[in-house]
């Protein structure tokens, strides 16, 4: 579905205001001139205009599997929710040191009810984990209103081509990039012997330790207590990602966000030893991910509290040594010339 | 290619020998009557500190270490080099997480002092009164009175702290922060952090300029070095170093001329214009530069390269390898004494 004239006035008007903070200042931005000084805002609520901060990066989460806001249910929350909590606490702590603030407006469950916080509530960024079809809406809405939205579990093809959307970037590897990295980790292209049993493809894993990951990881199980998974470091990563772009662009709209995140030279950290940033051509973000055998899975600590046998790390596709570059980070996935992404 | 490597190293190091007229081997004047200046290289890998003597290059001794060695400095007066140690247990501190006290003159570890957790990296203040480290799972810098040896002050820093330098005049100390890809400034008049400003992706280490009127950030992912203005504490321009680059180690040469920038992805030090603020050489070296570190005279550069288990001694004038030293395994940081 290709967004409609209105929706593309939308993105420029916002990408015009933006690109003046954005445009030559990649790292020369020093974001303590936002106003006061502004404590980092936390916690769930919403729609309380008092209680309002301005010039606060306005998150809402959307856990189609998780406890909505205020919800009574015994739900628990889930490892996305988790990893979205570990992403706010450190921008909020980031926040502290360079100005600037990050609230977490609302949780919610459906995709309906993100729909009406869109409309509403001057949103920055939407991130969600929800289905192909809540994505898509969620995508058209955050367009319409100029409000970014990372999705963090959606797979589907589909959005990333012919439903692709102006506003919506991919943190979740499609169903193209995972299929690819297991075709190669089956032909033995980044592994020593060829395989026929079929890898199971992941975004993270807790045994992860070069990079960062290490460090990531233990940041992430001491908190929770269980092991960070591909949902979590979702979770994690898309608050991150936010974060940094509005204090790069230094702005929190959102329409300045999703102009630096489509910027060429905008990359990226996530712990996994190379540059991330996101396709020009169908916002799907380039990243390694990692194959790791079915019986291979981390698991999680016994209640004996003994340390689990974790066993060797998965194996990252492309693989660590060819120092990944975009090209080879393009391999996973739909390339340029066959996305049928347009952009209206 | 690993026996290659070993022959060309065996070649270099004989060939080291050899020279006597230029670099190290010019300052040590008399080498009968004076003790030899010595590097210290932390591996991470086989968990001790390699002492090599200079001019030779021969190995003097390595010292054995409980817990994985890291960041490596020498004293202010050059008596004791001090290393930084880990244990195996994040955010939490034990006593594994140390500062270790080595005795020069011993090749002994006489103390060990707090570090906080998880010390990775830290400068000495010019006085040598204060240690500052980054404690990188606690997101703090621990301020150390070598003194008493007793951590004196905690300060808030980014998340991920890693790279830790002091302005020659002692005053400001800058700690790098990998994820939130910040640089905090710690004033030691009151051992408060009283700026913080962003950087390029996953700054690692930091160093400031001799006059101290400029400081230098690597960025690992973002494949540069970020140039701060430090009467501001603010980034005024950017080096690109290519994107496989992946520096870490950065120092400068003793004029501030030259910059001396490990990339550990390319395997290569990249030498800079420090005025112009562009690549002017690229030197090949050993697997995975990470630590480097600078002769007084600055005719030698020397790098830990984490990944072929040496250094690399590199001729500035000539801006090629001269030598490469088996250390342990998995060397991480160097540091020089000279005499």
């Amino acid at each position: 579905m290709s967004a409609p004239e209105p929706d593309r006035r939308v993105f420029l008007n916002h990408a015009t205001r933006a690109l003046a903070g954005v445009i030559g200042t990649h790292v020369t931005a020093r974001v303590g001139g936002w106003g006061p000084k502004i404590q980092a805002v936390m916690g769930l609520r919403g729609g309380d205009a008092r209680r309002r901060v301005p010039a606060a990066l306005r998150i809402a989460i959307v856990d189609t599997r998780g406890v909505a806001a205020g919800s009574t249910s015994s739900r628990p929350l889930t490892t996305f929710g988790m990893g979205v909590d570990l992403g706010m606490d450190e921008a909020a702590r980031a926040a502290t040191l360079l100005g600037g603030a990050i609230e977490l407006v609302s949780r919610v469950s459906g995709a309906r009810h993100a729909i009406g916080l869109i409309e509403r509530e001057r949103l920055s960024v939407v991130i969600s984990a929800a289905s192909p079809d809540e994505t898509a809406e969620l995508g058209d809405a955050a367009a319409r209103h100029g409000v970014a939205l990372l999705n963090a579990s959606a797979t589907d093809d589909g959005l990333r081509n012919a439903r692709c959307a102006r506003h919506t970037f991919h943190v979740a590897a499609s169903d193209a990039m995972r299929a690819d990295a297991q075709r190669l980790w089956s032909a033995g292209a980044s592994h020593p012997a060829p395989r026929a049993d079929g890898g199971e493809v992941v975004l993270w894993d807790a045994r992860l330790e070069r990079f960062g990951a290490a460090q990531l990881n233990a940041r992430f199980e001491s908190r929770f207590h269980q092991p960070m998974d591909s949902d979590a470091w979702a979770g994690w990563f898309a608050v991150k990602v936010a974060w940094e772009a509005s204090q790069r662009a230094k702005a929190v709209d959102g329409g300045a966000v999703a102009v630096y995140l489509e910027r060429d030279a905008t990359q990226f950290d996530g712990q996994k030893g190379v540059p991330l940033s996101f396709r020009g051509w169908d916002h799907q973000l380039r990243q390694p991910l990692y194959v790791r055998e079915r019986a291979q899975r981390p698991e999680t600590p016994s209640s004996t509290g003994a340390e689990p046998d974790r066993g060797a790390e998965p194996t990252p596709v492309p693989p660590s040594n060819t120092e990944a570059s975009r090209t080879a980070l393009d391999s996973l996935g739909t390339s340029e010339q066959a996305s049928t992404c347009r952009w209206s | 290619m690993v026996m290659s490597r070993l022959i060309l190293g065996i070649q270099c190091l004989t060939l080291a020998g050899l020279l006597t007229a230029t670099g190290v081997a010019a300052q040590t004047r008399s080498a009968a009557s004076r003790p030899a200046s010595l590097l210290f290289v932390s591996n991470e890998g086989s968990r001790d500190v390699t002492v090599v003597r200079l001019p030779d290059l021969s190995v003097a001794a390595t010292i054995p270490l409980r817990e994985r060695p890291r960041g490596i400095q020498p004293s202010a007066d050059r008596r004791r080099v001090y290393v930084a140690l880990s244990d195996s247990i994040p955010t939490v501190q034990s006593p594994g997480d140390a500062i270790a006290v080595i005795d020069v003159a011993s090749r002994k570890v006489i103390a060990r002092y707090a570090g906080g957790t998880d010390p990775e990296q830290f400068a000495v203040t010019p006085n040598g009164a204060t240690l500052y480290a980054a404690n990188e799972d606690a997101g703090t810098a621990s301020a150390i009175d070598l003194r008493t040896g007793k951590v004196s002050e905690t300060m808030a820093v980014g998340i991920e702290p890693e790279g830790v330098a002091v302005s020659p005049d002692g005053r400001w100390i800058y700690v790098t922060a990998e994820t939130s890809n910040t640089v905090s400034v710690i004033d030691t008049r009151s051992d408060r952090v009283v700026a913080s400003f962003l950087v390029d992706v996953r700054p690692r280490a930091a160093t400031f300029a001799p006059d101290g009127k400029r400081a230098y950030v690597s960025a690992e992912i973002g494949g540069s070095v970020s140039v701060v203005d430090t009467r501001t504490h603010d980034v005024i321009t950017t080096i690109a170093l290519g994107d496989r680059s992946k520096p870490v180690g950065v120092v400068t040469s003793p004029d501030g001329t030259w910059l001396y920038v490990a990339n550990g992805g390319t395997n290569t030090v990249a030498v800079v214009d420090a005025a112009a603020a562009r690549v002017v050489a690229t030197i090949p070296v050993g697997r995975r530069p990470w630590g480097i570190t600078i002769s007084r005279d600055g005719a030698r550069v020397f790098t830990a390269n984490g990944l072929s288990d040496d250094i690399s001694v590199i001729d500035t004038r000539t801006r090629t390898v001269v030598a490469t030293v088996k250390v342990g395994k998995r060397p991480w940081g160097v540091a020089l004494v000279e005499r």
